[in-house]
Formats: C-alpha cells, sequence, structure tokens
C-alpha cells in the first residue's frame, strides 16, 4: 500500500516513513506545497498523511485540490494547530482523520490503518488474527467456537495493537489510546497490565499462541506473523 | 484626606492667622491714634487751664457737666513735667470700669505748687475696638464660607475630568482591550495627563497581547520538535538488540519528553483562553458529560479510589472543550492529590459542582492555589497548571469556584447560577445558533 507524507520537517517525515515501512507500506515524503501536488498528480496512494503548515502553501489547500479532482486517496491530516476550527475545517474539506502533533508513531500507525481499512476494504472489514477472526466495524471477535467475549476496552486494545503489530509500544501510548491524552492523573500506568493479562487470556482460550509480548520496561510487542 | 479638604485646611488656618494678625495690629494702631488725639485735646485743655490761672491767679471752676475733669492738689515742692497715663476707676453707681486718660503736672497759682490732674474718659475706643473684632470675625467667617462654597461648586467642576480619567482608568483591564476614551477638557494639565494615562495604558495592552502571543507561538513552535524526539524514540525501542540499561534510559527520556509535551499543551491550552479563543457557547448537560467522564475514567480508578457520585442533573451554557478540560482537570486533580485507599465525592446539584477528595493533611495555599506553577510540594511531577487552568475556565464561563479544607478532605465547589443560565440557553435557542445535537431542554 502506498502512502505519502506531506510534512515538511524532514526528520518526522522520515520517521514516519521507518516506522510505517515494515507494515506492508511503501512511503513516500514530500516536503512542500509544489512537491506534494506534483506527487499527488503523478501517483496514487492508498493513504495521504498531511501537515496543515507547509512551504509554499496550505495543507488544506492540498486537500481541497484532491477533492477537486475527485481523488480517492484517504487523508490524516496532522498539524500542530489543535485549535477547533482547524480540525473542524479540516474534517469539513474531507479529511479522514486529524491528529494533533506531538503524536506517537503508534497512534499515527493504528490511525492510518484504520482510514485505509475504512475506505479501501468497504463492507469488509474483517481482519484475521490466527484462528481467529476482528471484525472492526461490528465490534466483535469471532473463534472456532463463536463469538469471544470482550470488553470494549479491550477489543480497542487489540484493534490498536493490530494496526501495530510487531511493534513495541510503549504502555504509555496504549493509555492513551484508550483513554484519551488529557489524562495526566495517573503517574503510574501499571493498572494497564490487569487489561493486557486478561486479554492475553482470553485469546489463549481460543487457542492462539501467546501473542502479546512484554518488553520489559518498556511495553508490549504484539507478535503476529 | 480629599485634595481640596486639606487645602482648605491649609487656607482657612492661614486666613485666620492672618484675620488675626491684621486686626490685632489694626486695633493696636487705632488705639495708638486715639490716646494721641486725646492727648492733645488734654494738652489743649491744659494750655486753656494754664491760661485761666495765669490771668485770673485762681483755680479754674470745673463743671460735672464737662466731658473732661480737672483737679488742683496743693502740694510742697514739687516739680512734674507733663505726664500721660492710663487710669482705670470703678463708677459705683453705673457698677463698671471706666478708663480715663489722665495728664497730670505741677503749676503753681498764687505762688503755690499745685499738682494739676486733667481726665478724660476713653468712651469711644471701646466700642471702636469691639467693632474692629466684631468685624475681623464676621469676615473671616464669610471668607471661609465663600470658599466652602467656591470649592463645592467650582473646584468640583474644575475636577471632574479629573476623576472621569480616574474611571476610565478603574474600568481599564489588559485581557479586554477597549480603546479608553477619556474626557476631553480645556484645562492643560489634565489633557496631559490623559495624554500620558492613554499612552501608557496602550502600551501595556500592546506588551501585554506581545507576551500571550508570546506564549502561544513559544508553545506551538515546540510541538513539531517535541513530535520529533518522539518519534525518534517510538522507532528507537523497536530494535531488538537494546540493552536493560538502554532500555531504562529510553524509558526515563519518555517520561521526561510526557511531563514536557503536557506542559507546552497546558501553556498553550492557558494562553488560548486568555485570548479568548473558546469564545463558542452551547448548552451542556453537566450530568451527561460527567457520567461519560466517570465511565472512562472508571478503570483507572479501580482498586485504588472509592468514587462516590450523587449526579443530579444541571445544565450550562459554556464552550464544549472548556467543559470537557473542566471535567477532566478537576476529576484528574482529586485522582492525582488523593492518598492510596483514599476517596473521591462528586456531588451535582441544579447550579452547583461539589468535588471532594481524601489528600495530604495540610490546606493548599488559598491566596497562591490558582496561580500558574503553584505546587503544594516542590518534588510534584504535576505541571502547577491544572487548577490555574480550571480558575481560567471558570472565569470565562460565569462560574464561581471556592476550595475549602477540613480534616484531610480537599473540597472544590463551583456555583452557577442556574436562572441566568437557563436565561442565556432560551437566549441562544431563540437565535438559532446553537447545535441541535447538544441542546437539552431546561425544566423550567
Amino acid at each position: 500500500m502506498k502512502v505519502l507524507i506531506v510534512e515538511d520537517e524532514k526528520e518526522l517525515a522520515s520517521s514516519i516513513c521507518e516506522y510505517l515501512q515494515g507494515e506492508n507500506f511503501n512511503c513516500e515524503a514530500a516536503c512542500d506545497y509544489d512537491q506534494a501536488l506534483e506527487k499527488i498528480n503523478l501517483n496514487s496512494y492508498d493513504c495521504i498523511v498531511l501537515d496543515v503548515m507547509l512551504p509554499k502553501g496550505s495543507g488544506l489547500d492540498i486537500l481541497k485540490e484532491l477533492k477537486n479532482k475527485r481523488k480517492e486517496e484517504s487523508v490524516l491530516i496532522i498539524s500542530a494547530k489543535n485549535s477547533l476550527d482547524d480540525k473542524v475545517n479540516g474534517l469539513k474539506l474531507g479529511a479522514d482523520d486529524y491528529l494533533t502533533k506531538p503524536f506517537n508513531l503508534a497512534e499515527l500507525g493504528a490511525r492510518v490503518q484504520a482510514v485505509i481499512r475504512r475506505k479501501s476494504f468497504k463492507g469488509n472489514n474483517e481482519v484475521p488474527i490466527g484462528p481467529l477472526t476482528l471484525d472492526i466495524q461490528s465490534k466483535t471477535l469471532v473463534g472456532a467456537n463463536g463469538l469471544i467475549d470482550l470488553t470494549r476496552k479491550q477489543f480497542d486494545m487489540l484493534v490498536f495493537f493490530i494496526g501495530n503489530k510487531n511493534k513495541v509500544i510503549t504502555k504509555e501510548t496504549i493509555v492513551e489510546h484508550l483513554w484519551g491524552d488529557n489524562i495526566d492523573m495517573v503517574d503510574n500506568y501499571d493498572f494497564i497490565y490487569t487489561h493486557i493479562k486478561n486479554l492475553r487470556k482470553k485469546l489463549m482460550l481460543e487457542g492462539c499462541p501467546n501473542y502479546i509480548k512484554v518488553i520489559y520496561g518498556v511495553g508490549y510487542k504484539f507478535e503476529l506473523n | 484626606m480629599k485634595l481640596i479638604t486639606k487645602y482648605n485646611r491649609i487656607n482657612i488656618l492661614l486666613i485666620v492667622v492672618v484675620f488675626l494678625l491684621s486686626s490685632v495690629t489694626l486695633n493696636y494702631f487705632v488705639k495708638r491714634t486715639l490716646i494721641s488725639e486725646l492727648d492733645e485735646v488734654l494738652v489743649e485743655i491744659k494750655d486753656r487751664a494754664d491760661h485761666y490761672t495765669q490771668t485770673e491767679q485762681k483755680i479754674p471752676f470745673n463743671s460735672s457737666l464737662d466731658d473732661y475733669q480737672i483737679s488742683y492738689k496743693q502740694v510742697s515742692d514739687f516739680t512734674r513735667k507733663d505726664q500721660f497715663t492710663t487710669v482705670s476707676r470703678k463708677i459705683e453707681e453705673k457698677n463698671k470700669i471706666q478708663n480715663y486718660r489722665e495728664l497730670s503736672y505741677s503749676t503753681t497759682v498764687n505762688g503755690k505748687p499745685y499738682l494739676v490732674k486733667i481726665e478724660k474718659p476713653i468712651e469711644g475706643m471701646r466700642h471702636m475696638v469691639a467693632n474692629i473684632t466684631n468685624l475681623s470675625i464676621a469676615t473671616i467667617l464669610l471668607v471661609i464660607l465663600f470658599l466652602v462654597l467656591v470649592n463645592r461648586f467650582v473646584l468640583a467642576r474644575l475636577w471632574k475630568p479629573f476623576y472621569k480619567s480616574l474611571e476610565v482608568m478603574d474600568h481599564f483591564q489588559l485581557n479586554n482591550q477597549t480603546e479608553l476614551n477619556f474626557p476631553l477638557t480645556t484645562t492643560e494639565e489634565f489633557n496631559y495627563m490623559n495624554r500620558i494615562l492613554k499612552r501608557s495604558t496602550q502600551k501595556a495592552g500592546e506588551d501585554y497581547i506581545a507576551l500571550k502571543e508570546f506564549t502561544e507561538n513559544a508553545s506551538h513552535e515546540l510541538q513539531t520538535p517535541l513530535a520529533i524526539i518522539g518519534s525518534k524514540l517510538d522507532l528507537l525501542i523497536q530494535d531488538e538488540k537494546l540493552s536493560e540499561k538502554q532500555e531504562v534510559k529510553i524509558r526515563s527520556a519518555y517520561a521526561a519528553l510526557k511531563r514536557m509535551s503536557h506542559l507546552n499543551q497546558s501553556l498553550l491550552l492557558s494562553a488560548k483562553i486568555g485570548n479568548q479563543q473558546f469564545t463558542a457557547t452551547n448548552t451542556i448537560s453537566f450530568k451527561q458529560k460527567i457520567n461519560e467522564k466517570l465511565d472512562q475514567f472508571k478503570e483507572l480508578w479501580e482498586d485504588r479510589l472509592l468514587i462516590k457520585a450523587s449526579i443530579d442533573e444541571s445544565f450550562l451554557v459554556m464552550n464544549k472543550d472548556l467543559n470537557e478540560t473542566l471535567i477532566n482537570n478537576l476529576l484528574s486533580n482529586a485522582t492525582k492529590h488523593n492518598v492510596s485507599g483514599g476517596y473521591i465525592d462528586i456531588k451535582l446539584l441544579p447550579g452547583e459542582l461539589s468535588i471532594k477528595n481524601s489528600g495530604p493533611e495540610k490546606a493548599l495555599d488559598p491566596k497562591k492555589l490558582f496561580q500558574r506553577f503553584y505546587k503544594s510540594e516542590q518534588n510534584s511531577q504535576g505541571n502547577g497548571l491544572g487548577l490555574s487552568i480550571i480558575k481560567q475556565i471558570c472565569d470565562t464561563s460565569g462560574i464561581s469556584i471556592h476550595y475549602f479544607f477540613s480534616e484531610n478532605t480537599h473540597t472544590f465547589i463551583l456555583s452557577w447560577e442556574y436562572k441566568k443560565m437557563a436565561d442565556l440557553h432560551k437566549k441562544n435557542q431563540t437565535n438559532l445558533h446553537i447545535n441541535p445535537d447538544s441542546t437539552y431542554s431546561i425544566a423550567s
């Protein structure tokens, strides 16, 4: 799958590319308005990660251009402007999602996957996880013996892991994803361990191997080949 | 003390002193003049008497009807030059003291030595002095009355522009920039003052805006480098060959980065609230919002804190995002500054929200708790912006907030005028500026 990263900060663009590269993504980067327009006109992508503030123009204008040309690309806006207006404008213009800097690469990865999934596999939102099938649309996990009972948080966690499979994700990132980034309530994220443990238990009961690996001191990794 | 009162005091004191001095001096000179006139008359009488005694060689006859009295007293050899004295004598029949001017000298009549005394009452002078005194007092009183009247009507009018300027300055607020309208006057000093006031307030306003913009821009500019650091750390942990030691260091870097991002976001939010970028308001069901948050946070509290919630319906007209931040910060505050096995007690009534939590035994400093970067403990992990943001949100949303402490219980009580909010809501509805998704009917 082809992803275009439109971001003037080369270091950030290269990080995003490197992170997504492993997920069957083929990444290209554009660092200003003109270069981005050129690439969009020449190629077609599955997803465009778009920064709003660019040299020589605004990311929102690129979005308009895409919509004028009736291009099908999914667009994920990343911006340092977390004002409500920007978000509303971006989504009004047809962006599929909006992410505020600074963000975790895992969060971005999950969002890119979700955005592509929503558009490319219309209706078909089923993801295989070993012997199980995760249906993102109906929010269910189905095994050989039928529906597996997951709490909402466990389901969201599983989707997040799938969006970042074979990647190390920190505990903080998981908590932020599940409980929102404005919770600075707890100084200790160890409570996430209980949730992980329960999810792992449910998956293993259905005959899965231990997918969720503990990376000591850092976080977790969902290993799935 | 008012300037006018101060001025009046000095003025009146001076006037009284000047008038007293002048009346005393006047008295003295009038008395002297009168007495010297009287002395001249006495000398004249003496000349007449001498002339008589020289020509007739006998003592003149003195009628009691005359306005002067002359007496001859035979003495043994005695000479005296003209001598003027003032004497007082009691008049028995009138029972009062009468002052006389007396001229005494020695002469010889028929070859015999005599002491002659001529005296004349100084009647008119007493009246004169009394009159002068009365007149002085009357004048002083009149002048004072006049001064008071002048001050009252003329000075008050002259100072009016000054008080108007003061009133204008009184309404001046740095964070609410409207052009100040100082009164136009014909008084040069006041115009000068107004020009300076206008210039200084404008300068202060511009500086304030620049400072606010600086905070916002600085926080904004920081976001990209923070994103880059974060992304590099995210990539670094993917490396399977990391040693445990390295991982520990990366964790510390993550934690510091997180604190920095939070601080930055809080500063940005604070600056934005200050810059009034959250003006759109909706009617919000506080009950629904709090229940949503409680649901969201329940896993975080599990096994750690006991949550008691009694939530009645209550509506608020305020900005949606600020409402969310407000609830977030209040709950997060009650959680972070709690003790293990403690509790949080949330009570929502129409027009009042109270959040009680167990916590440290020390009360927060009521004067400082809403200040930016106030920390009850210096080593606290919080950034000290949570409460200041809560206060800012309350201030911009017409909510008043109070803090109480008793027996390890910290309580924040937020209150708002429920009726006013309901009216505001009705007004919003008639203006149709409201998003239908977020409107709720208010039971009257």
